[in-house]
């Protein structure tokens, strides 16, 4: 967890943002998250349109379960919902958000923000989130952004983290090992 | 399918005839009957007609469960990029018959005894036999070994891997065939009898199996490939060890279940898992409401959780297959096999005949970008209760910080039914006791489609067409496969229409605490106590 944020007001302030979801797409929103033996589609939340995606946001935000929060997240990222991005950081930045939604939050940082602004965003994560778990998405995240330089930070931090912190960085290391895709700039 | 076929299916008809609209017009227990068809309570018992089965001496569900501290598994790291695929051992072994090594299209036979009430046939690929995968209609489908040609004594077809299923107006309807198997199963696959409504029937009406000598043909897809136009990749190659258990042991509506409980959660950091080892979690009162509440779940299908015994994995285990307690759960690896969550279950090695159930911190599917959140999911239906080690041999669980996890306080310290509105420990239960029902043979009542049933008549079906609300209906995948098709909700399927219903099953593709009740038909019960796990 990054200690020096007090993150309370702003979920409050990202939730304060938008008009509430109506009731029952709320409902049938949380209840397409539950799906057990498979991941939740994105395309099924389409139809919800705006308000889907309000439902997703308020969802994310709450104290809901977490593997609840962390399917909402899940699918705003995967919708490009205009909210997105915001909400991820304000669980990712959460103090009490359990780490199941954190992570997911920072890996989806990595698919929301443009690459020039992903090591900013992610860096702090990767480098003083005290939670390993969360270093590790960070890395997954920096890696998959591919930012100039971004494998750099990741091999540097993976070079700090013990031996069970290096497994959990096995798949950024394995996106950093990857050649870049031509015309990509170097990470 | 044959003349038993025939007259299973027409057993089946007069049951739902019966059972389903006006039970008044059944014969009352007690009276003598020929198929469920003909009683009130739509069970034929040993040619009576019955409420229920005897229950086993063995328990009352729902028992008491005993969480102990089991051996650490050892197991020596395989080299870098090594699949283990091994033949494992049945346990106990005195108790199967083997029936050696044989290439597919071997025309095998087993003695089923009189007193027997089901019996499972355990196929497992000889290494570097069979070929991964076949291509069909532009897909790459694993080679899934699965016996065919199944007869009984009387020569009858019980089971045709490649016969169409019979349909029921837009859908198939499989509740009528004496045996399904709906899963792909590469390398290792169980097929257990009986798992459908119309074997049941036949089943429990007679108070056995037909006895005598059954056949069979070893089989595979790649086999299967050889005789389908346009597949490519078929092959003969495929040679499996095949063993069978098959013994006699009564109808009951009731029986004991025990547990082996794999922990793949990461025990490091600064933020440790809320189980980083199985002495912890067997000390944690949470873990043992877990366990008690899947025990309330499963005491729904007649079960007593019994013995529930925690072990550790190897070190090395959890760093190659569960980095940072999270497993990879899409199946991509090298092969069909070799992925990480199949190469995790042949790690589950406890040598007892139970279901085997991994715990991990998260499961994702990694085939997605950095991976979608999954909840729990099963190496196959059924598992392979008896054959531990394979790579089939397991259900996971993701644990997702739900241990202990409340919306209200005090919620998972309360006392009474699993509340899995406020306790997150008691959504893991429920979890859990859905990937059970799986291993011990369940298929979702409904699919997400709403297209799809299972092969029991007693779970209520949710059609998307007949369920769905009106103006999502023009989505539904009986009209339009090629649209994104409307799912079918908890809520579309919990009585509110006529004929929708098994929103509150245990077996519903769909968790929503608003519904979720972890409802178990009787034929369910049935089926789950028949699987070889349960005594």
């Amino acid at each position: 967890m990054l200690p020096h944020l007090s993150v309370a007001p702003l979920v409050a302030f990202v939730l304060a943002a938008a008009p509430p979801a109506p009731a029952d797409v709320r409902a049938e929103v949380a209840a397409l998250l539950g799906v057990i033996d498979r991941p939740a589609s994105p395309e099924s939340f389409r139809r919800f349109g705006p308000d889907g995606e309000a439902a997703l946001a308020e969802i994310a935000l709450s104290k809901d379960f977490a593997p609840r929060r962390a399917r909402a997240l899940e699918m705003l990222a995967a919708l490009r919902s205009p909210r997105a991005e915001e909400v991820h950081r304000a669980v990712a930045e959460s103090a009490d958000a359990p780490r199941t939604a954190r992570r997911t939050a920072v890996l989806g940082l990595g698919r929301l923000v443009p690459p020039a602004r992903a090591a900013a965003a992610l860096r702090p994560f990767l480098e003083r989130d005290r939670d390993p778990r969360v270093r590790a998405a960070a890395a997954e995240a920096l890696a998959g952004a591919g930012p100039e330089g971004a494998c750099g930070a990741v091999r540097a931090q993976a070079a700090k983290e013990d031996a069970e912190g290096l497994a959990r960085f096995r798949r950024a290391l394995a996106a950093c090992d990857r050649p870049p895709a031509r015309g990509s700039p170097a990470r | 399918m044959r003349a038993l076929l025939v007259l299973a299916a027409a057993s089946l008809a007069a049951t739902l005839a019966c059972s389903g609209d006006d039970p008044s017009r059944g014969k009352a227990d007690g009276a003598a009957c020929g198929s469920g068809g003909e009683c009130q309570s739509a069970l034929c018992f040993q040619h009576v007609c019955a409420s229920s089965t005897p229950p086993s001496a063995s328990c009352t569900p729902p028992g008491t469960p005993t969480v102990v501290l089991g051996a650490a598994i050892v197991a020596t790291e395989p080299p870098p990029g090594a699949c283990v695929t091994a033949v494992r051992d049945p346990v106990p072994a005195a108790e199967w018959l083997n029936l050696g090594d044989w290439p597919v299209g071997k025309l095998l036979s087993f003695s089923v005894p009189a007193g027997t009430t089901g019996f499972t046939i355990l196929s497992q690929a000889i290494p570097g036999t069979a070929v991964p995968a076949i291509e069909y209609g532009g897909f790459l489908l694993p080679n899934s070994v699965v016996p065919t040609d199944l007869k009984a004594p009387d020569g009858s077809l019980f089971y045709s891997d490649t016969d169409p299923y019979p349909r029921s107006g837009r859908y198939d309807d499989v509740t009528g065939v004496l045996a399904y198997y709906g899963v792909w199963s590469p390398i290792s696959g169980e097929f257990t009898v009986p798992n459908t409504s119309a074997a049941l029937d036949l089943d429990l009406t007679q108070g056995e199996l037909p006895p005598g000598s059954w056949t069979f043909t070893v089989n595979d897809f790649a086999r299967e490939c050889l005789s389908v136009t346009g597949c490519n990749g078929g092959s003969m190659s495929g040679t499996y060890r095949v063993e069978v258990l098959a013994q006699p042991r009564p109808f009951t509506s009731t029986g004991t279940l025990d547990l082996e409980v794999y922990l793949a959660t990461d025990a490091g950091g600064a933020v440790p898992s809320p189980l980083p080892s199985a002495a912890d979690a067997v000390a944690n009162p949470q873990f043992t409401r877990w366990v008690n509440n899947l025990g309330a779940y499963l005491a729904k299908a007649g079960i007593c959780l019994g013995t529930v015994t925690v072990h550790d994995l190897p070190p090395w285990a959890k760093l190659r297959y569960a980095p940072g307690g999270i497993v990879d759960v899409s199946g991509a690896g090298p092969a069909p096999g070799c992925d990480d969550l199949s190469q995790l279950f042949t790690l589950g090695i406890a040598q007892k005949r139970a279901v085997h159930l991994f715990l991990a911190d998260e499961l994702v599917d990694g085939t997605t970008g950095s991976g979608l959140t999954v909840l729990g999911v099963d190496g196959s239906i059924p598992g392979p209760s008896g054959a531990p080690g394979t790579v089939s041999g397991g259900a996971v669980v993701g644990v997702f910080d739900l241990l202990g996890a409340v919306a209200t306080p005090g919620a998972c310290s309360a006392a009474g039914a699993p509340d899995v509105s406020s306790c997150g420990t008691d959504v893991l239960s429920l979890v859990a006791a859905h990937e059970t029902g799986h291993w011990l043979g369940l298929y979702h009542t409904t699919e997400a489609t709403g297209t799809h049933f299972d092969s029991l008549s007693d779970t209520e079906t949710c059609a998307c067409l007949s369920c769905a609300p009106l103006p999502l209906r023009g989505r539904c995948a009986e009209l339009n496969s090629a649209v994104t098709p409307t799912f079918v909700l908890n809520g579309y399927c919990s009585g509110q229409r006529p004929r929708c219903g098994g929103g509150r099953n245990l077996m519903f593709w769909l968790f929503d605490d608003r519904y979720a009740a972890g409802e178990i038909s009787r034929q369910q019960g049935d089926v789950v106590r028949r699987n070889p796990a349960v005594y």
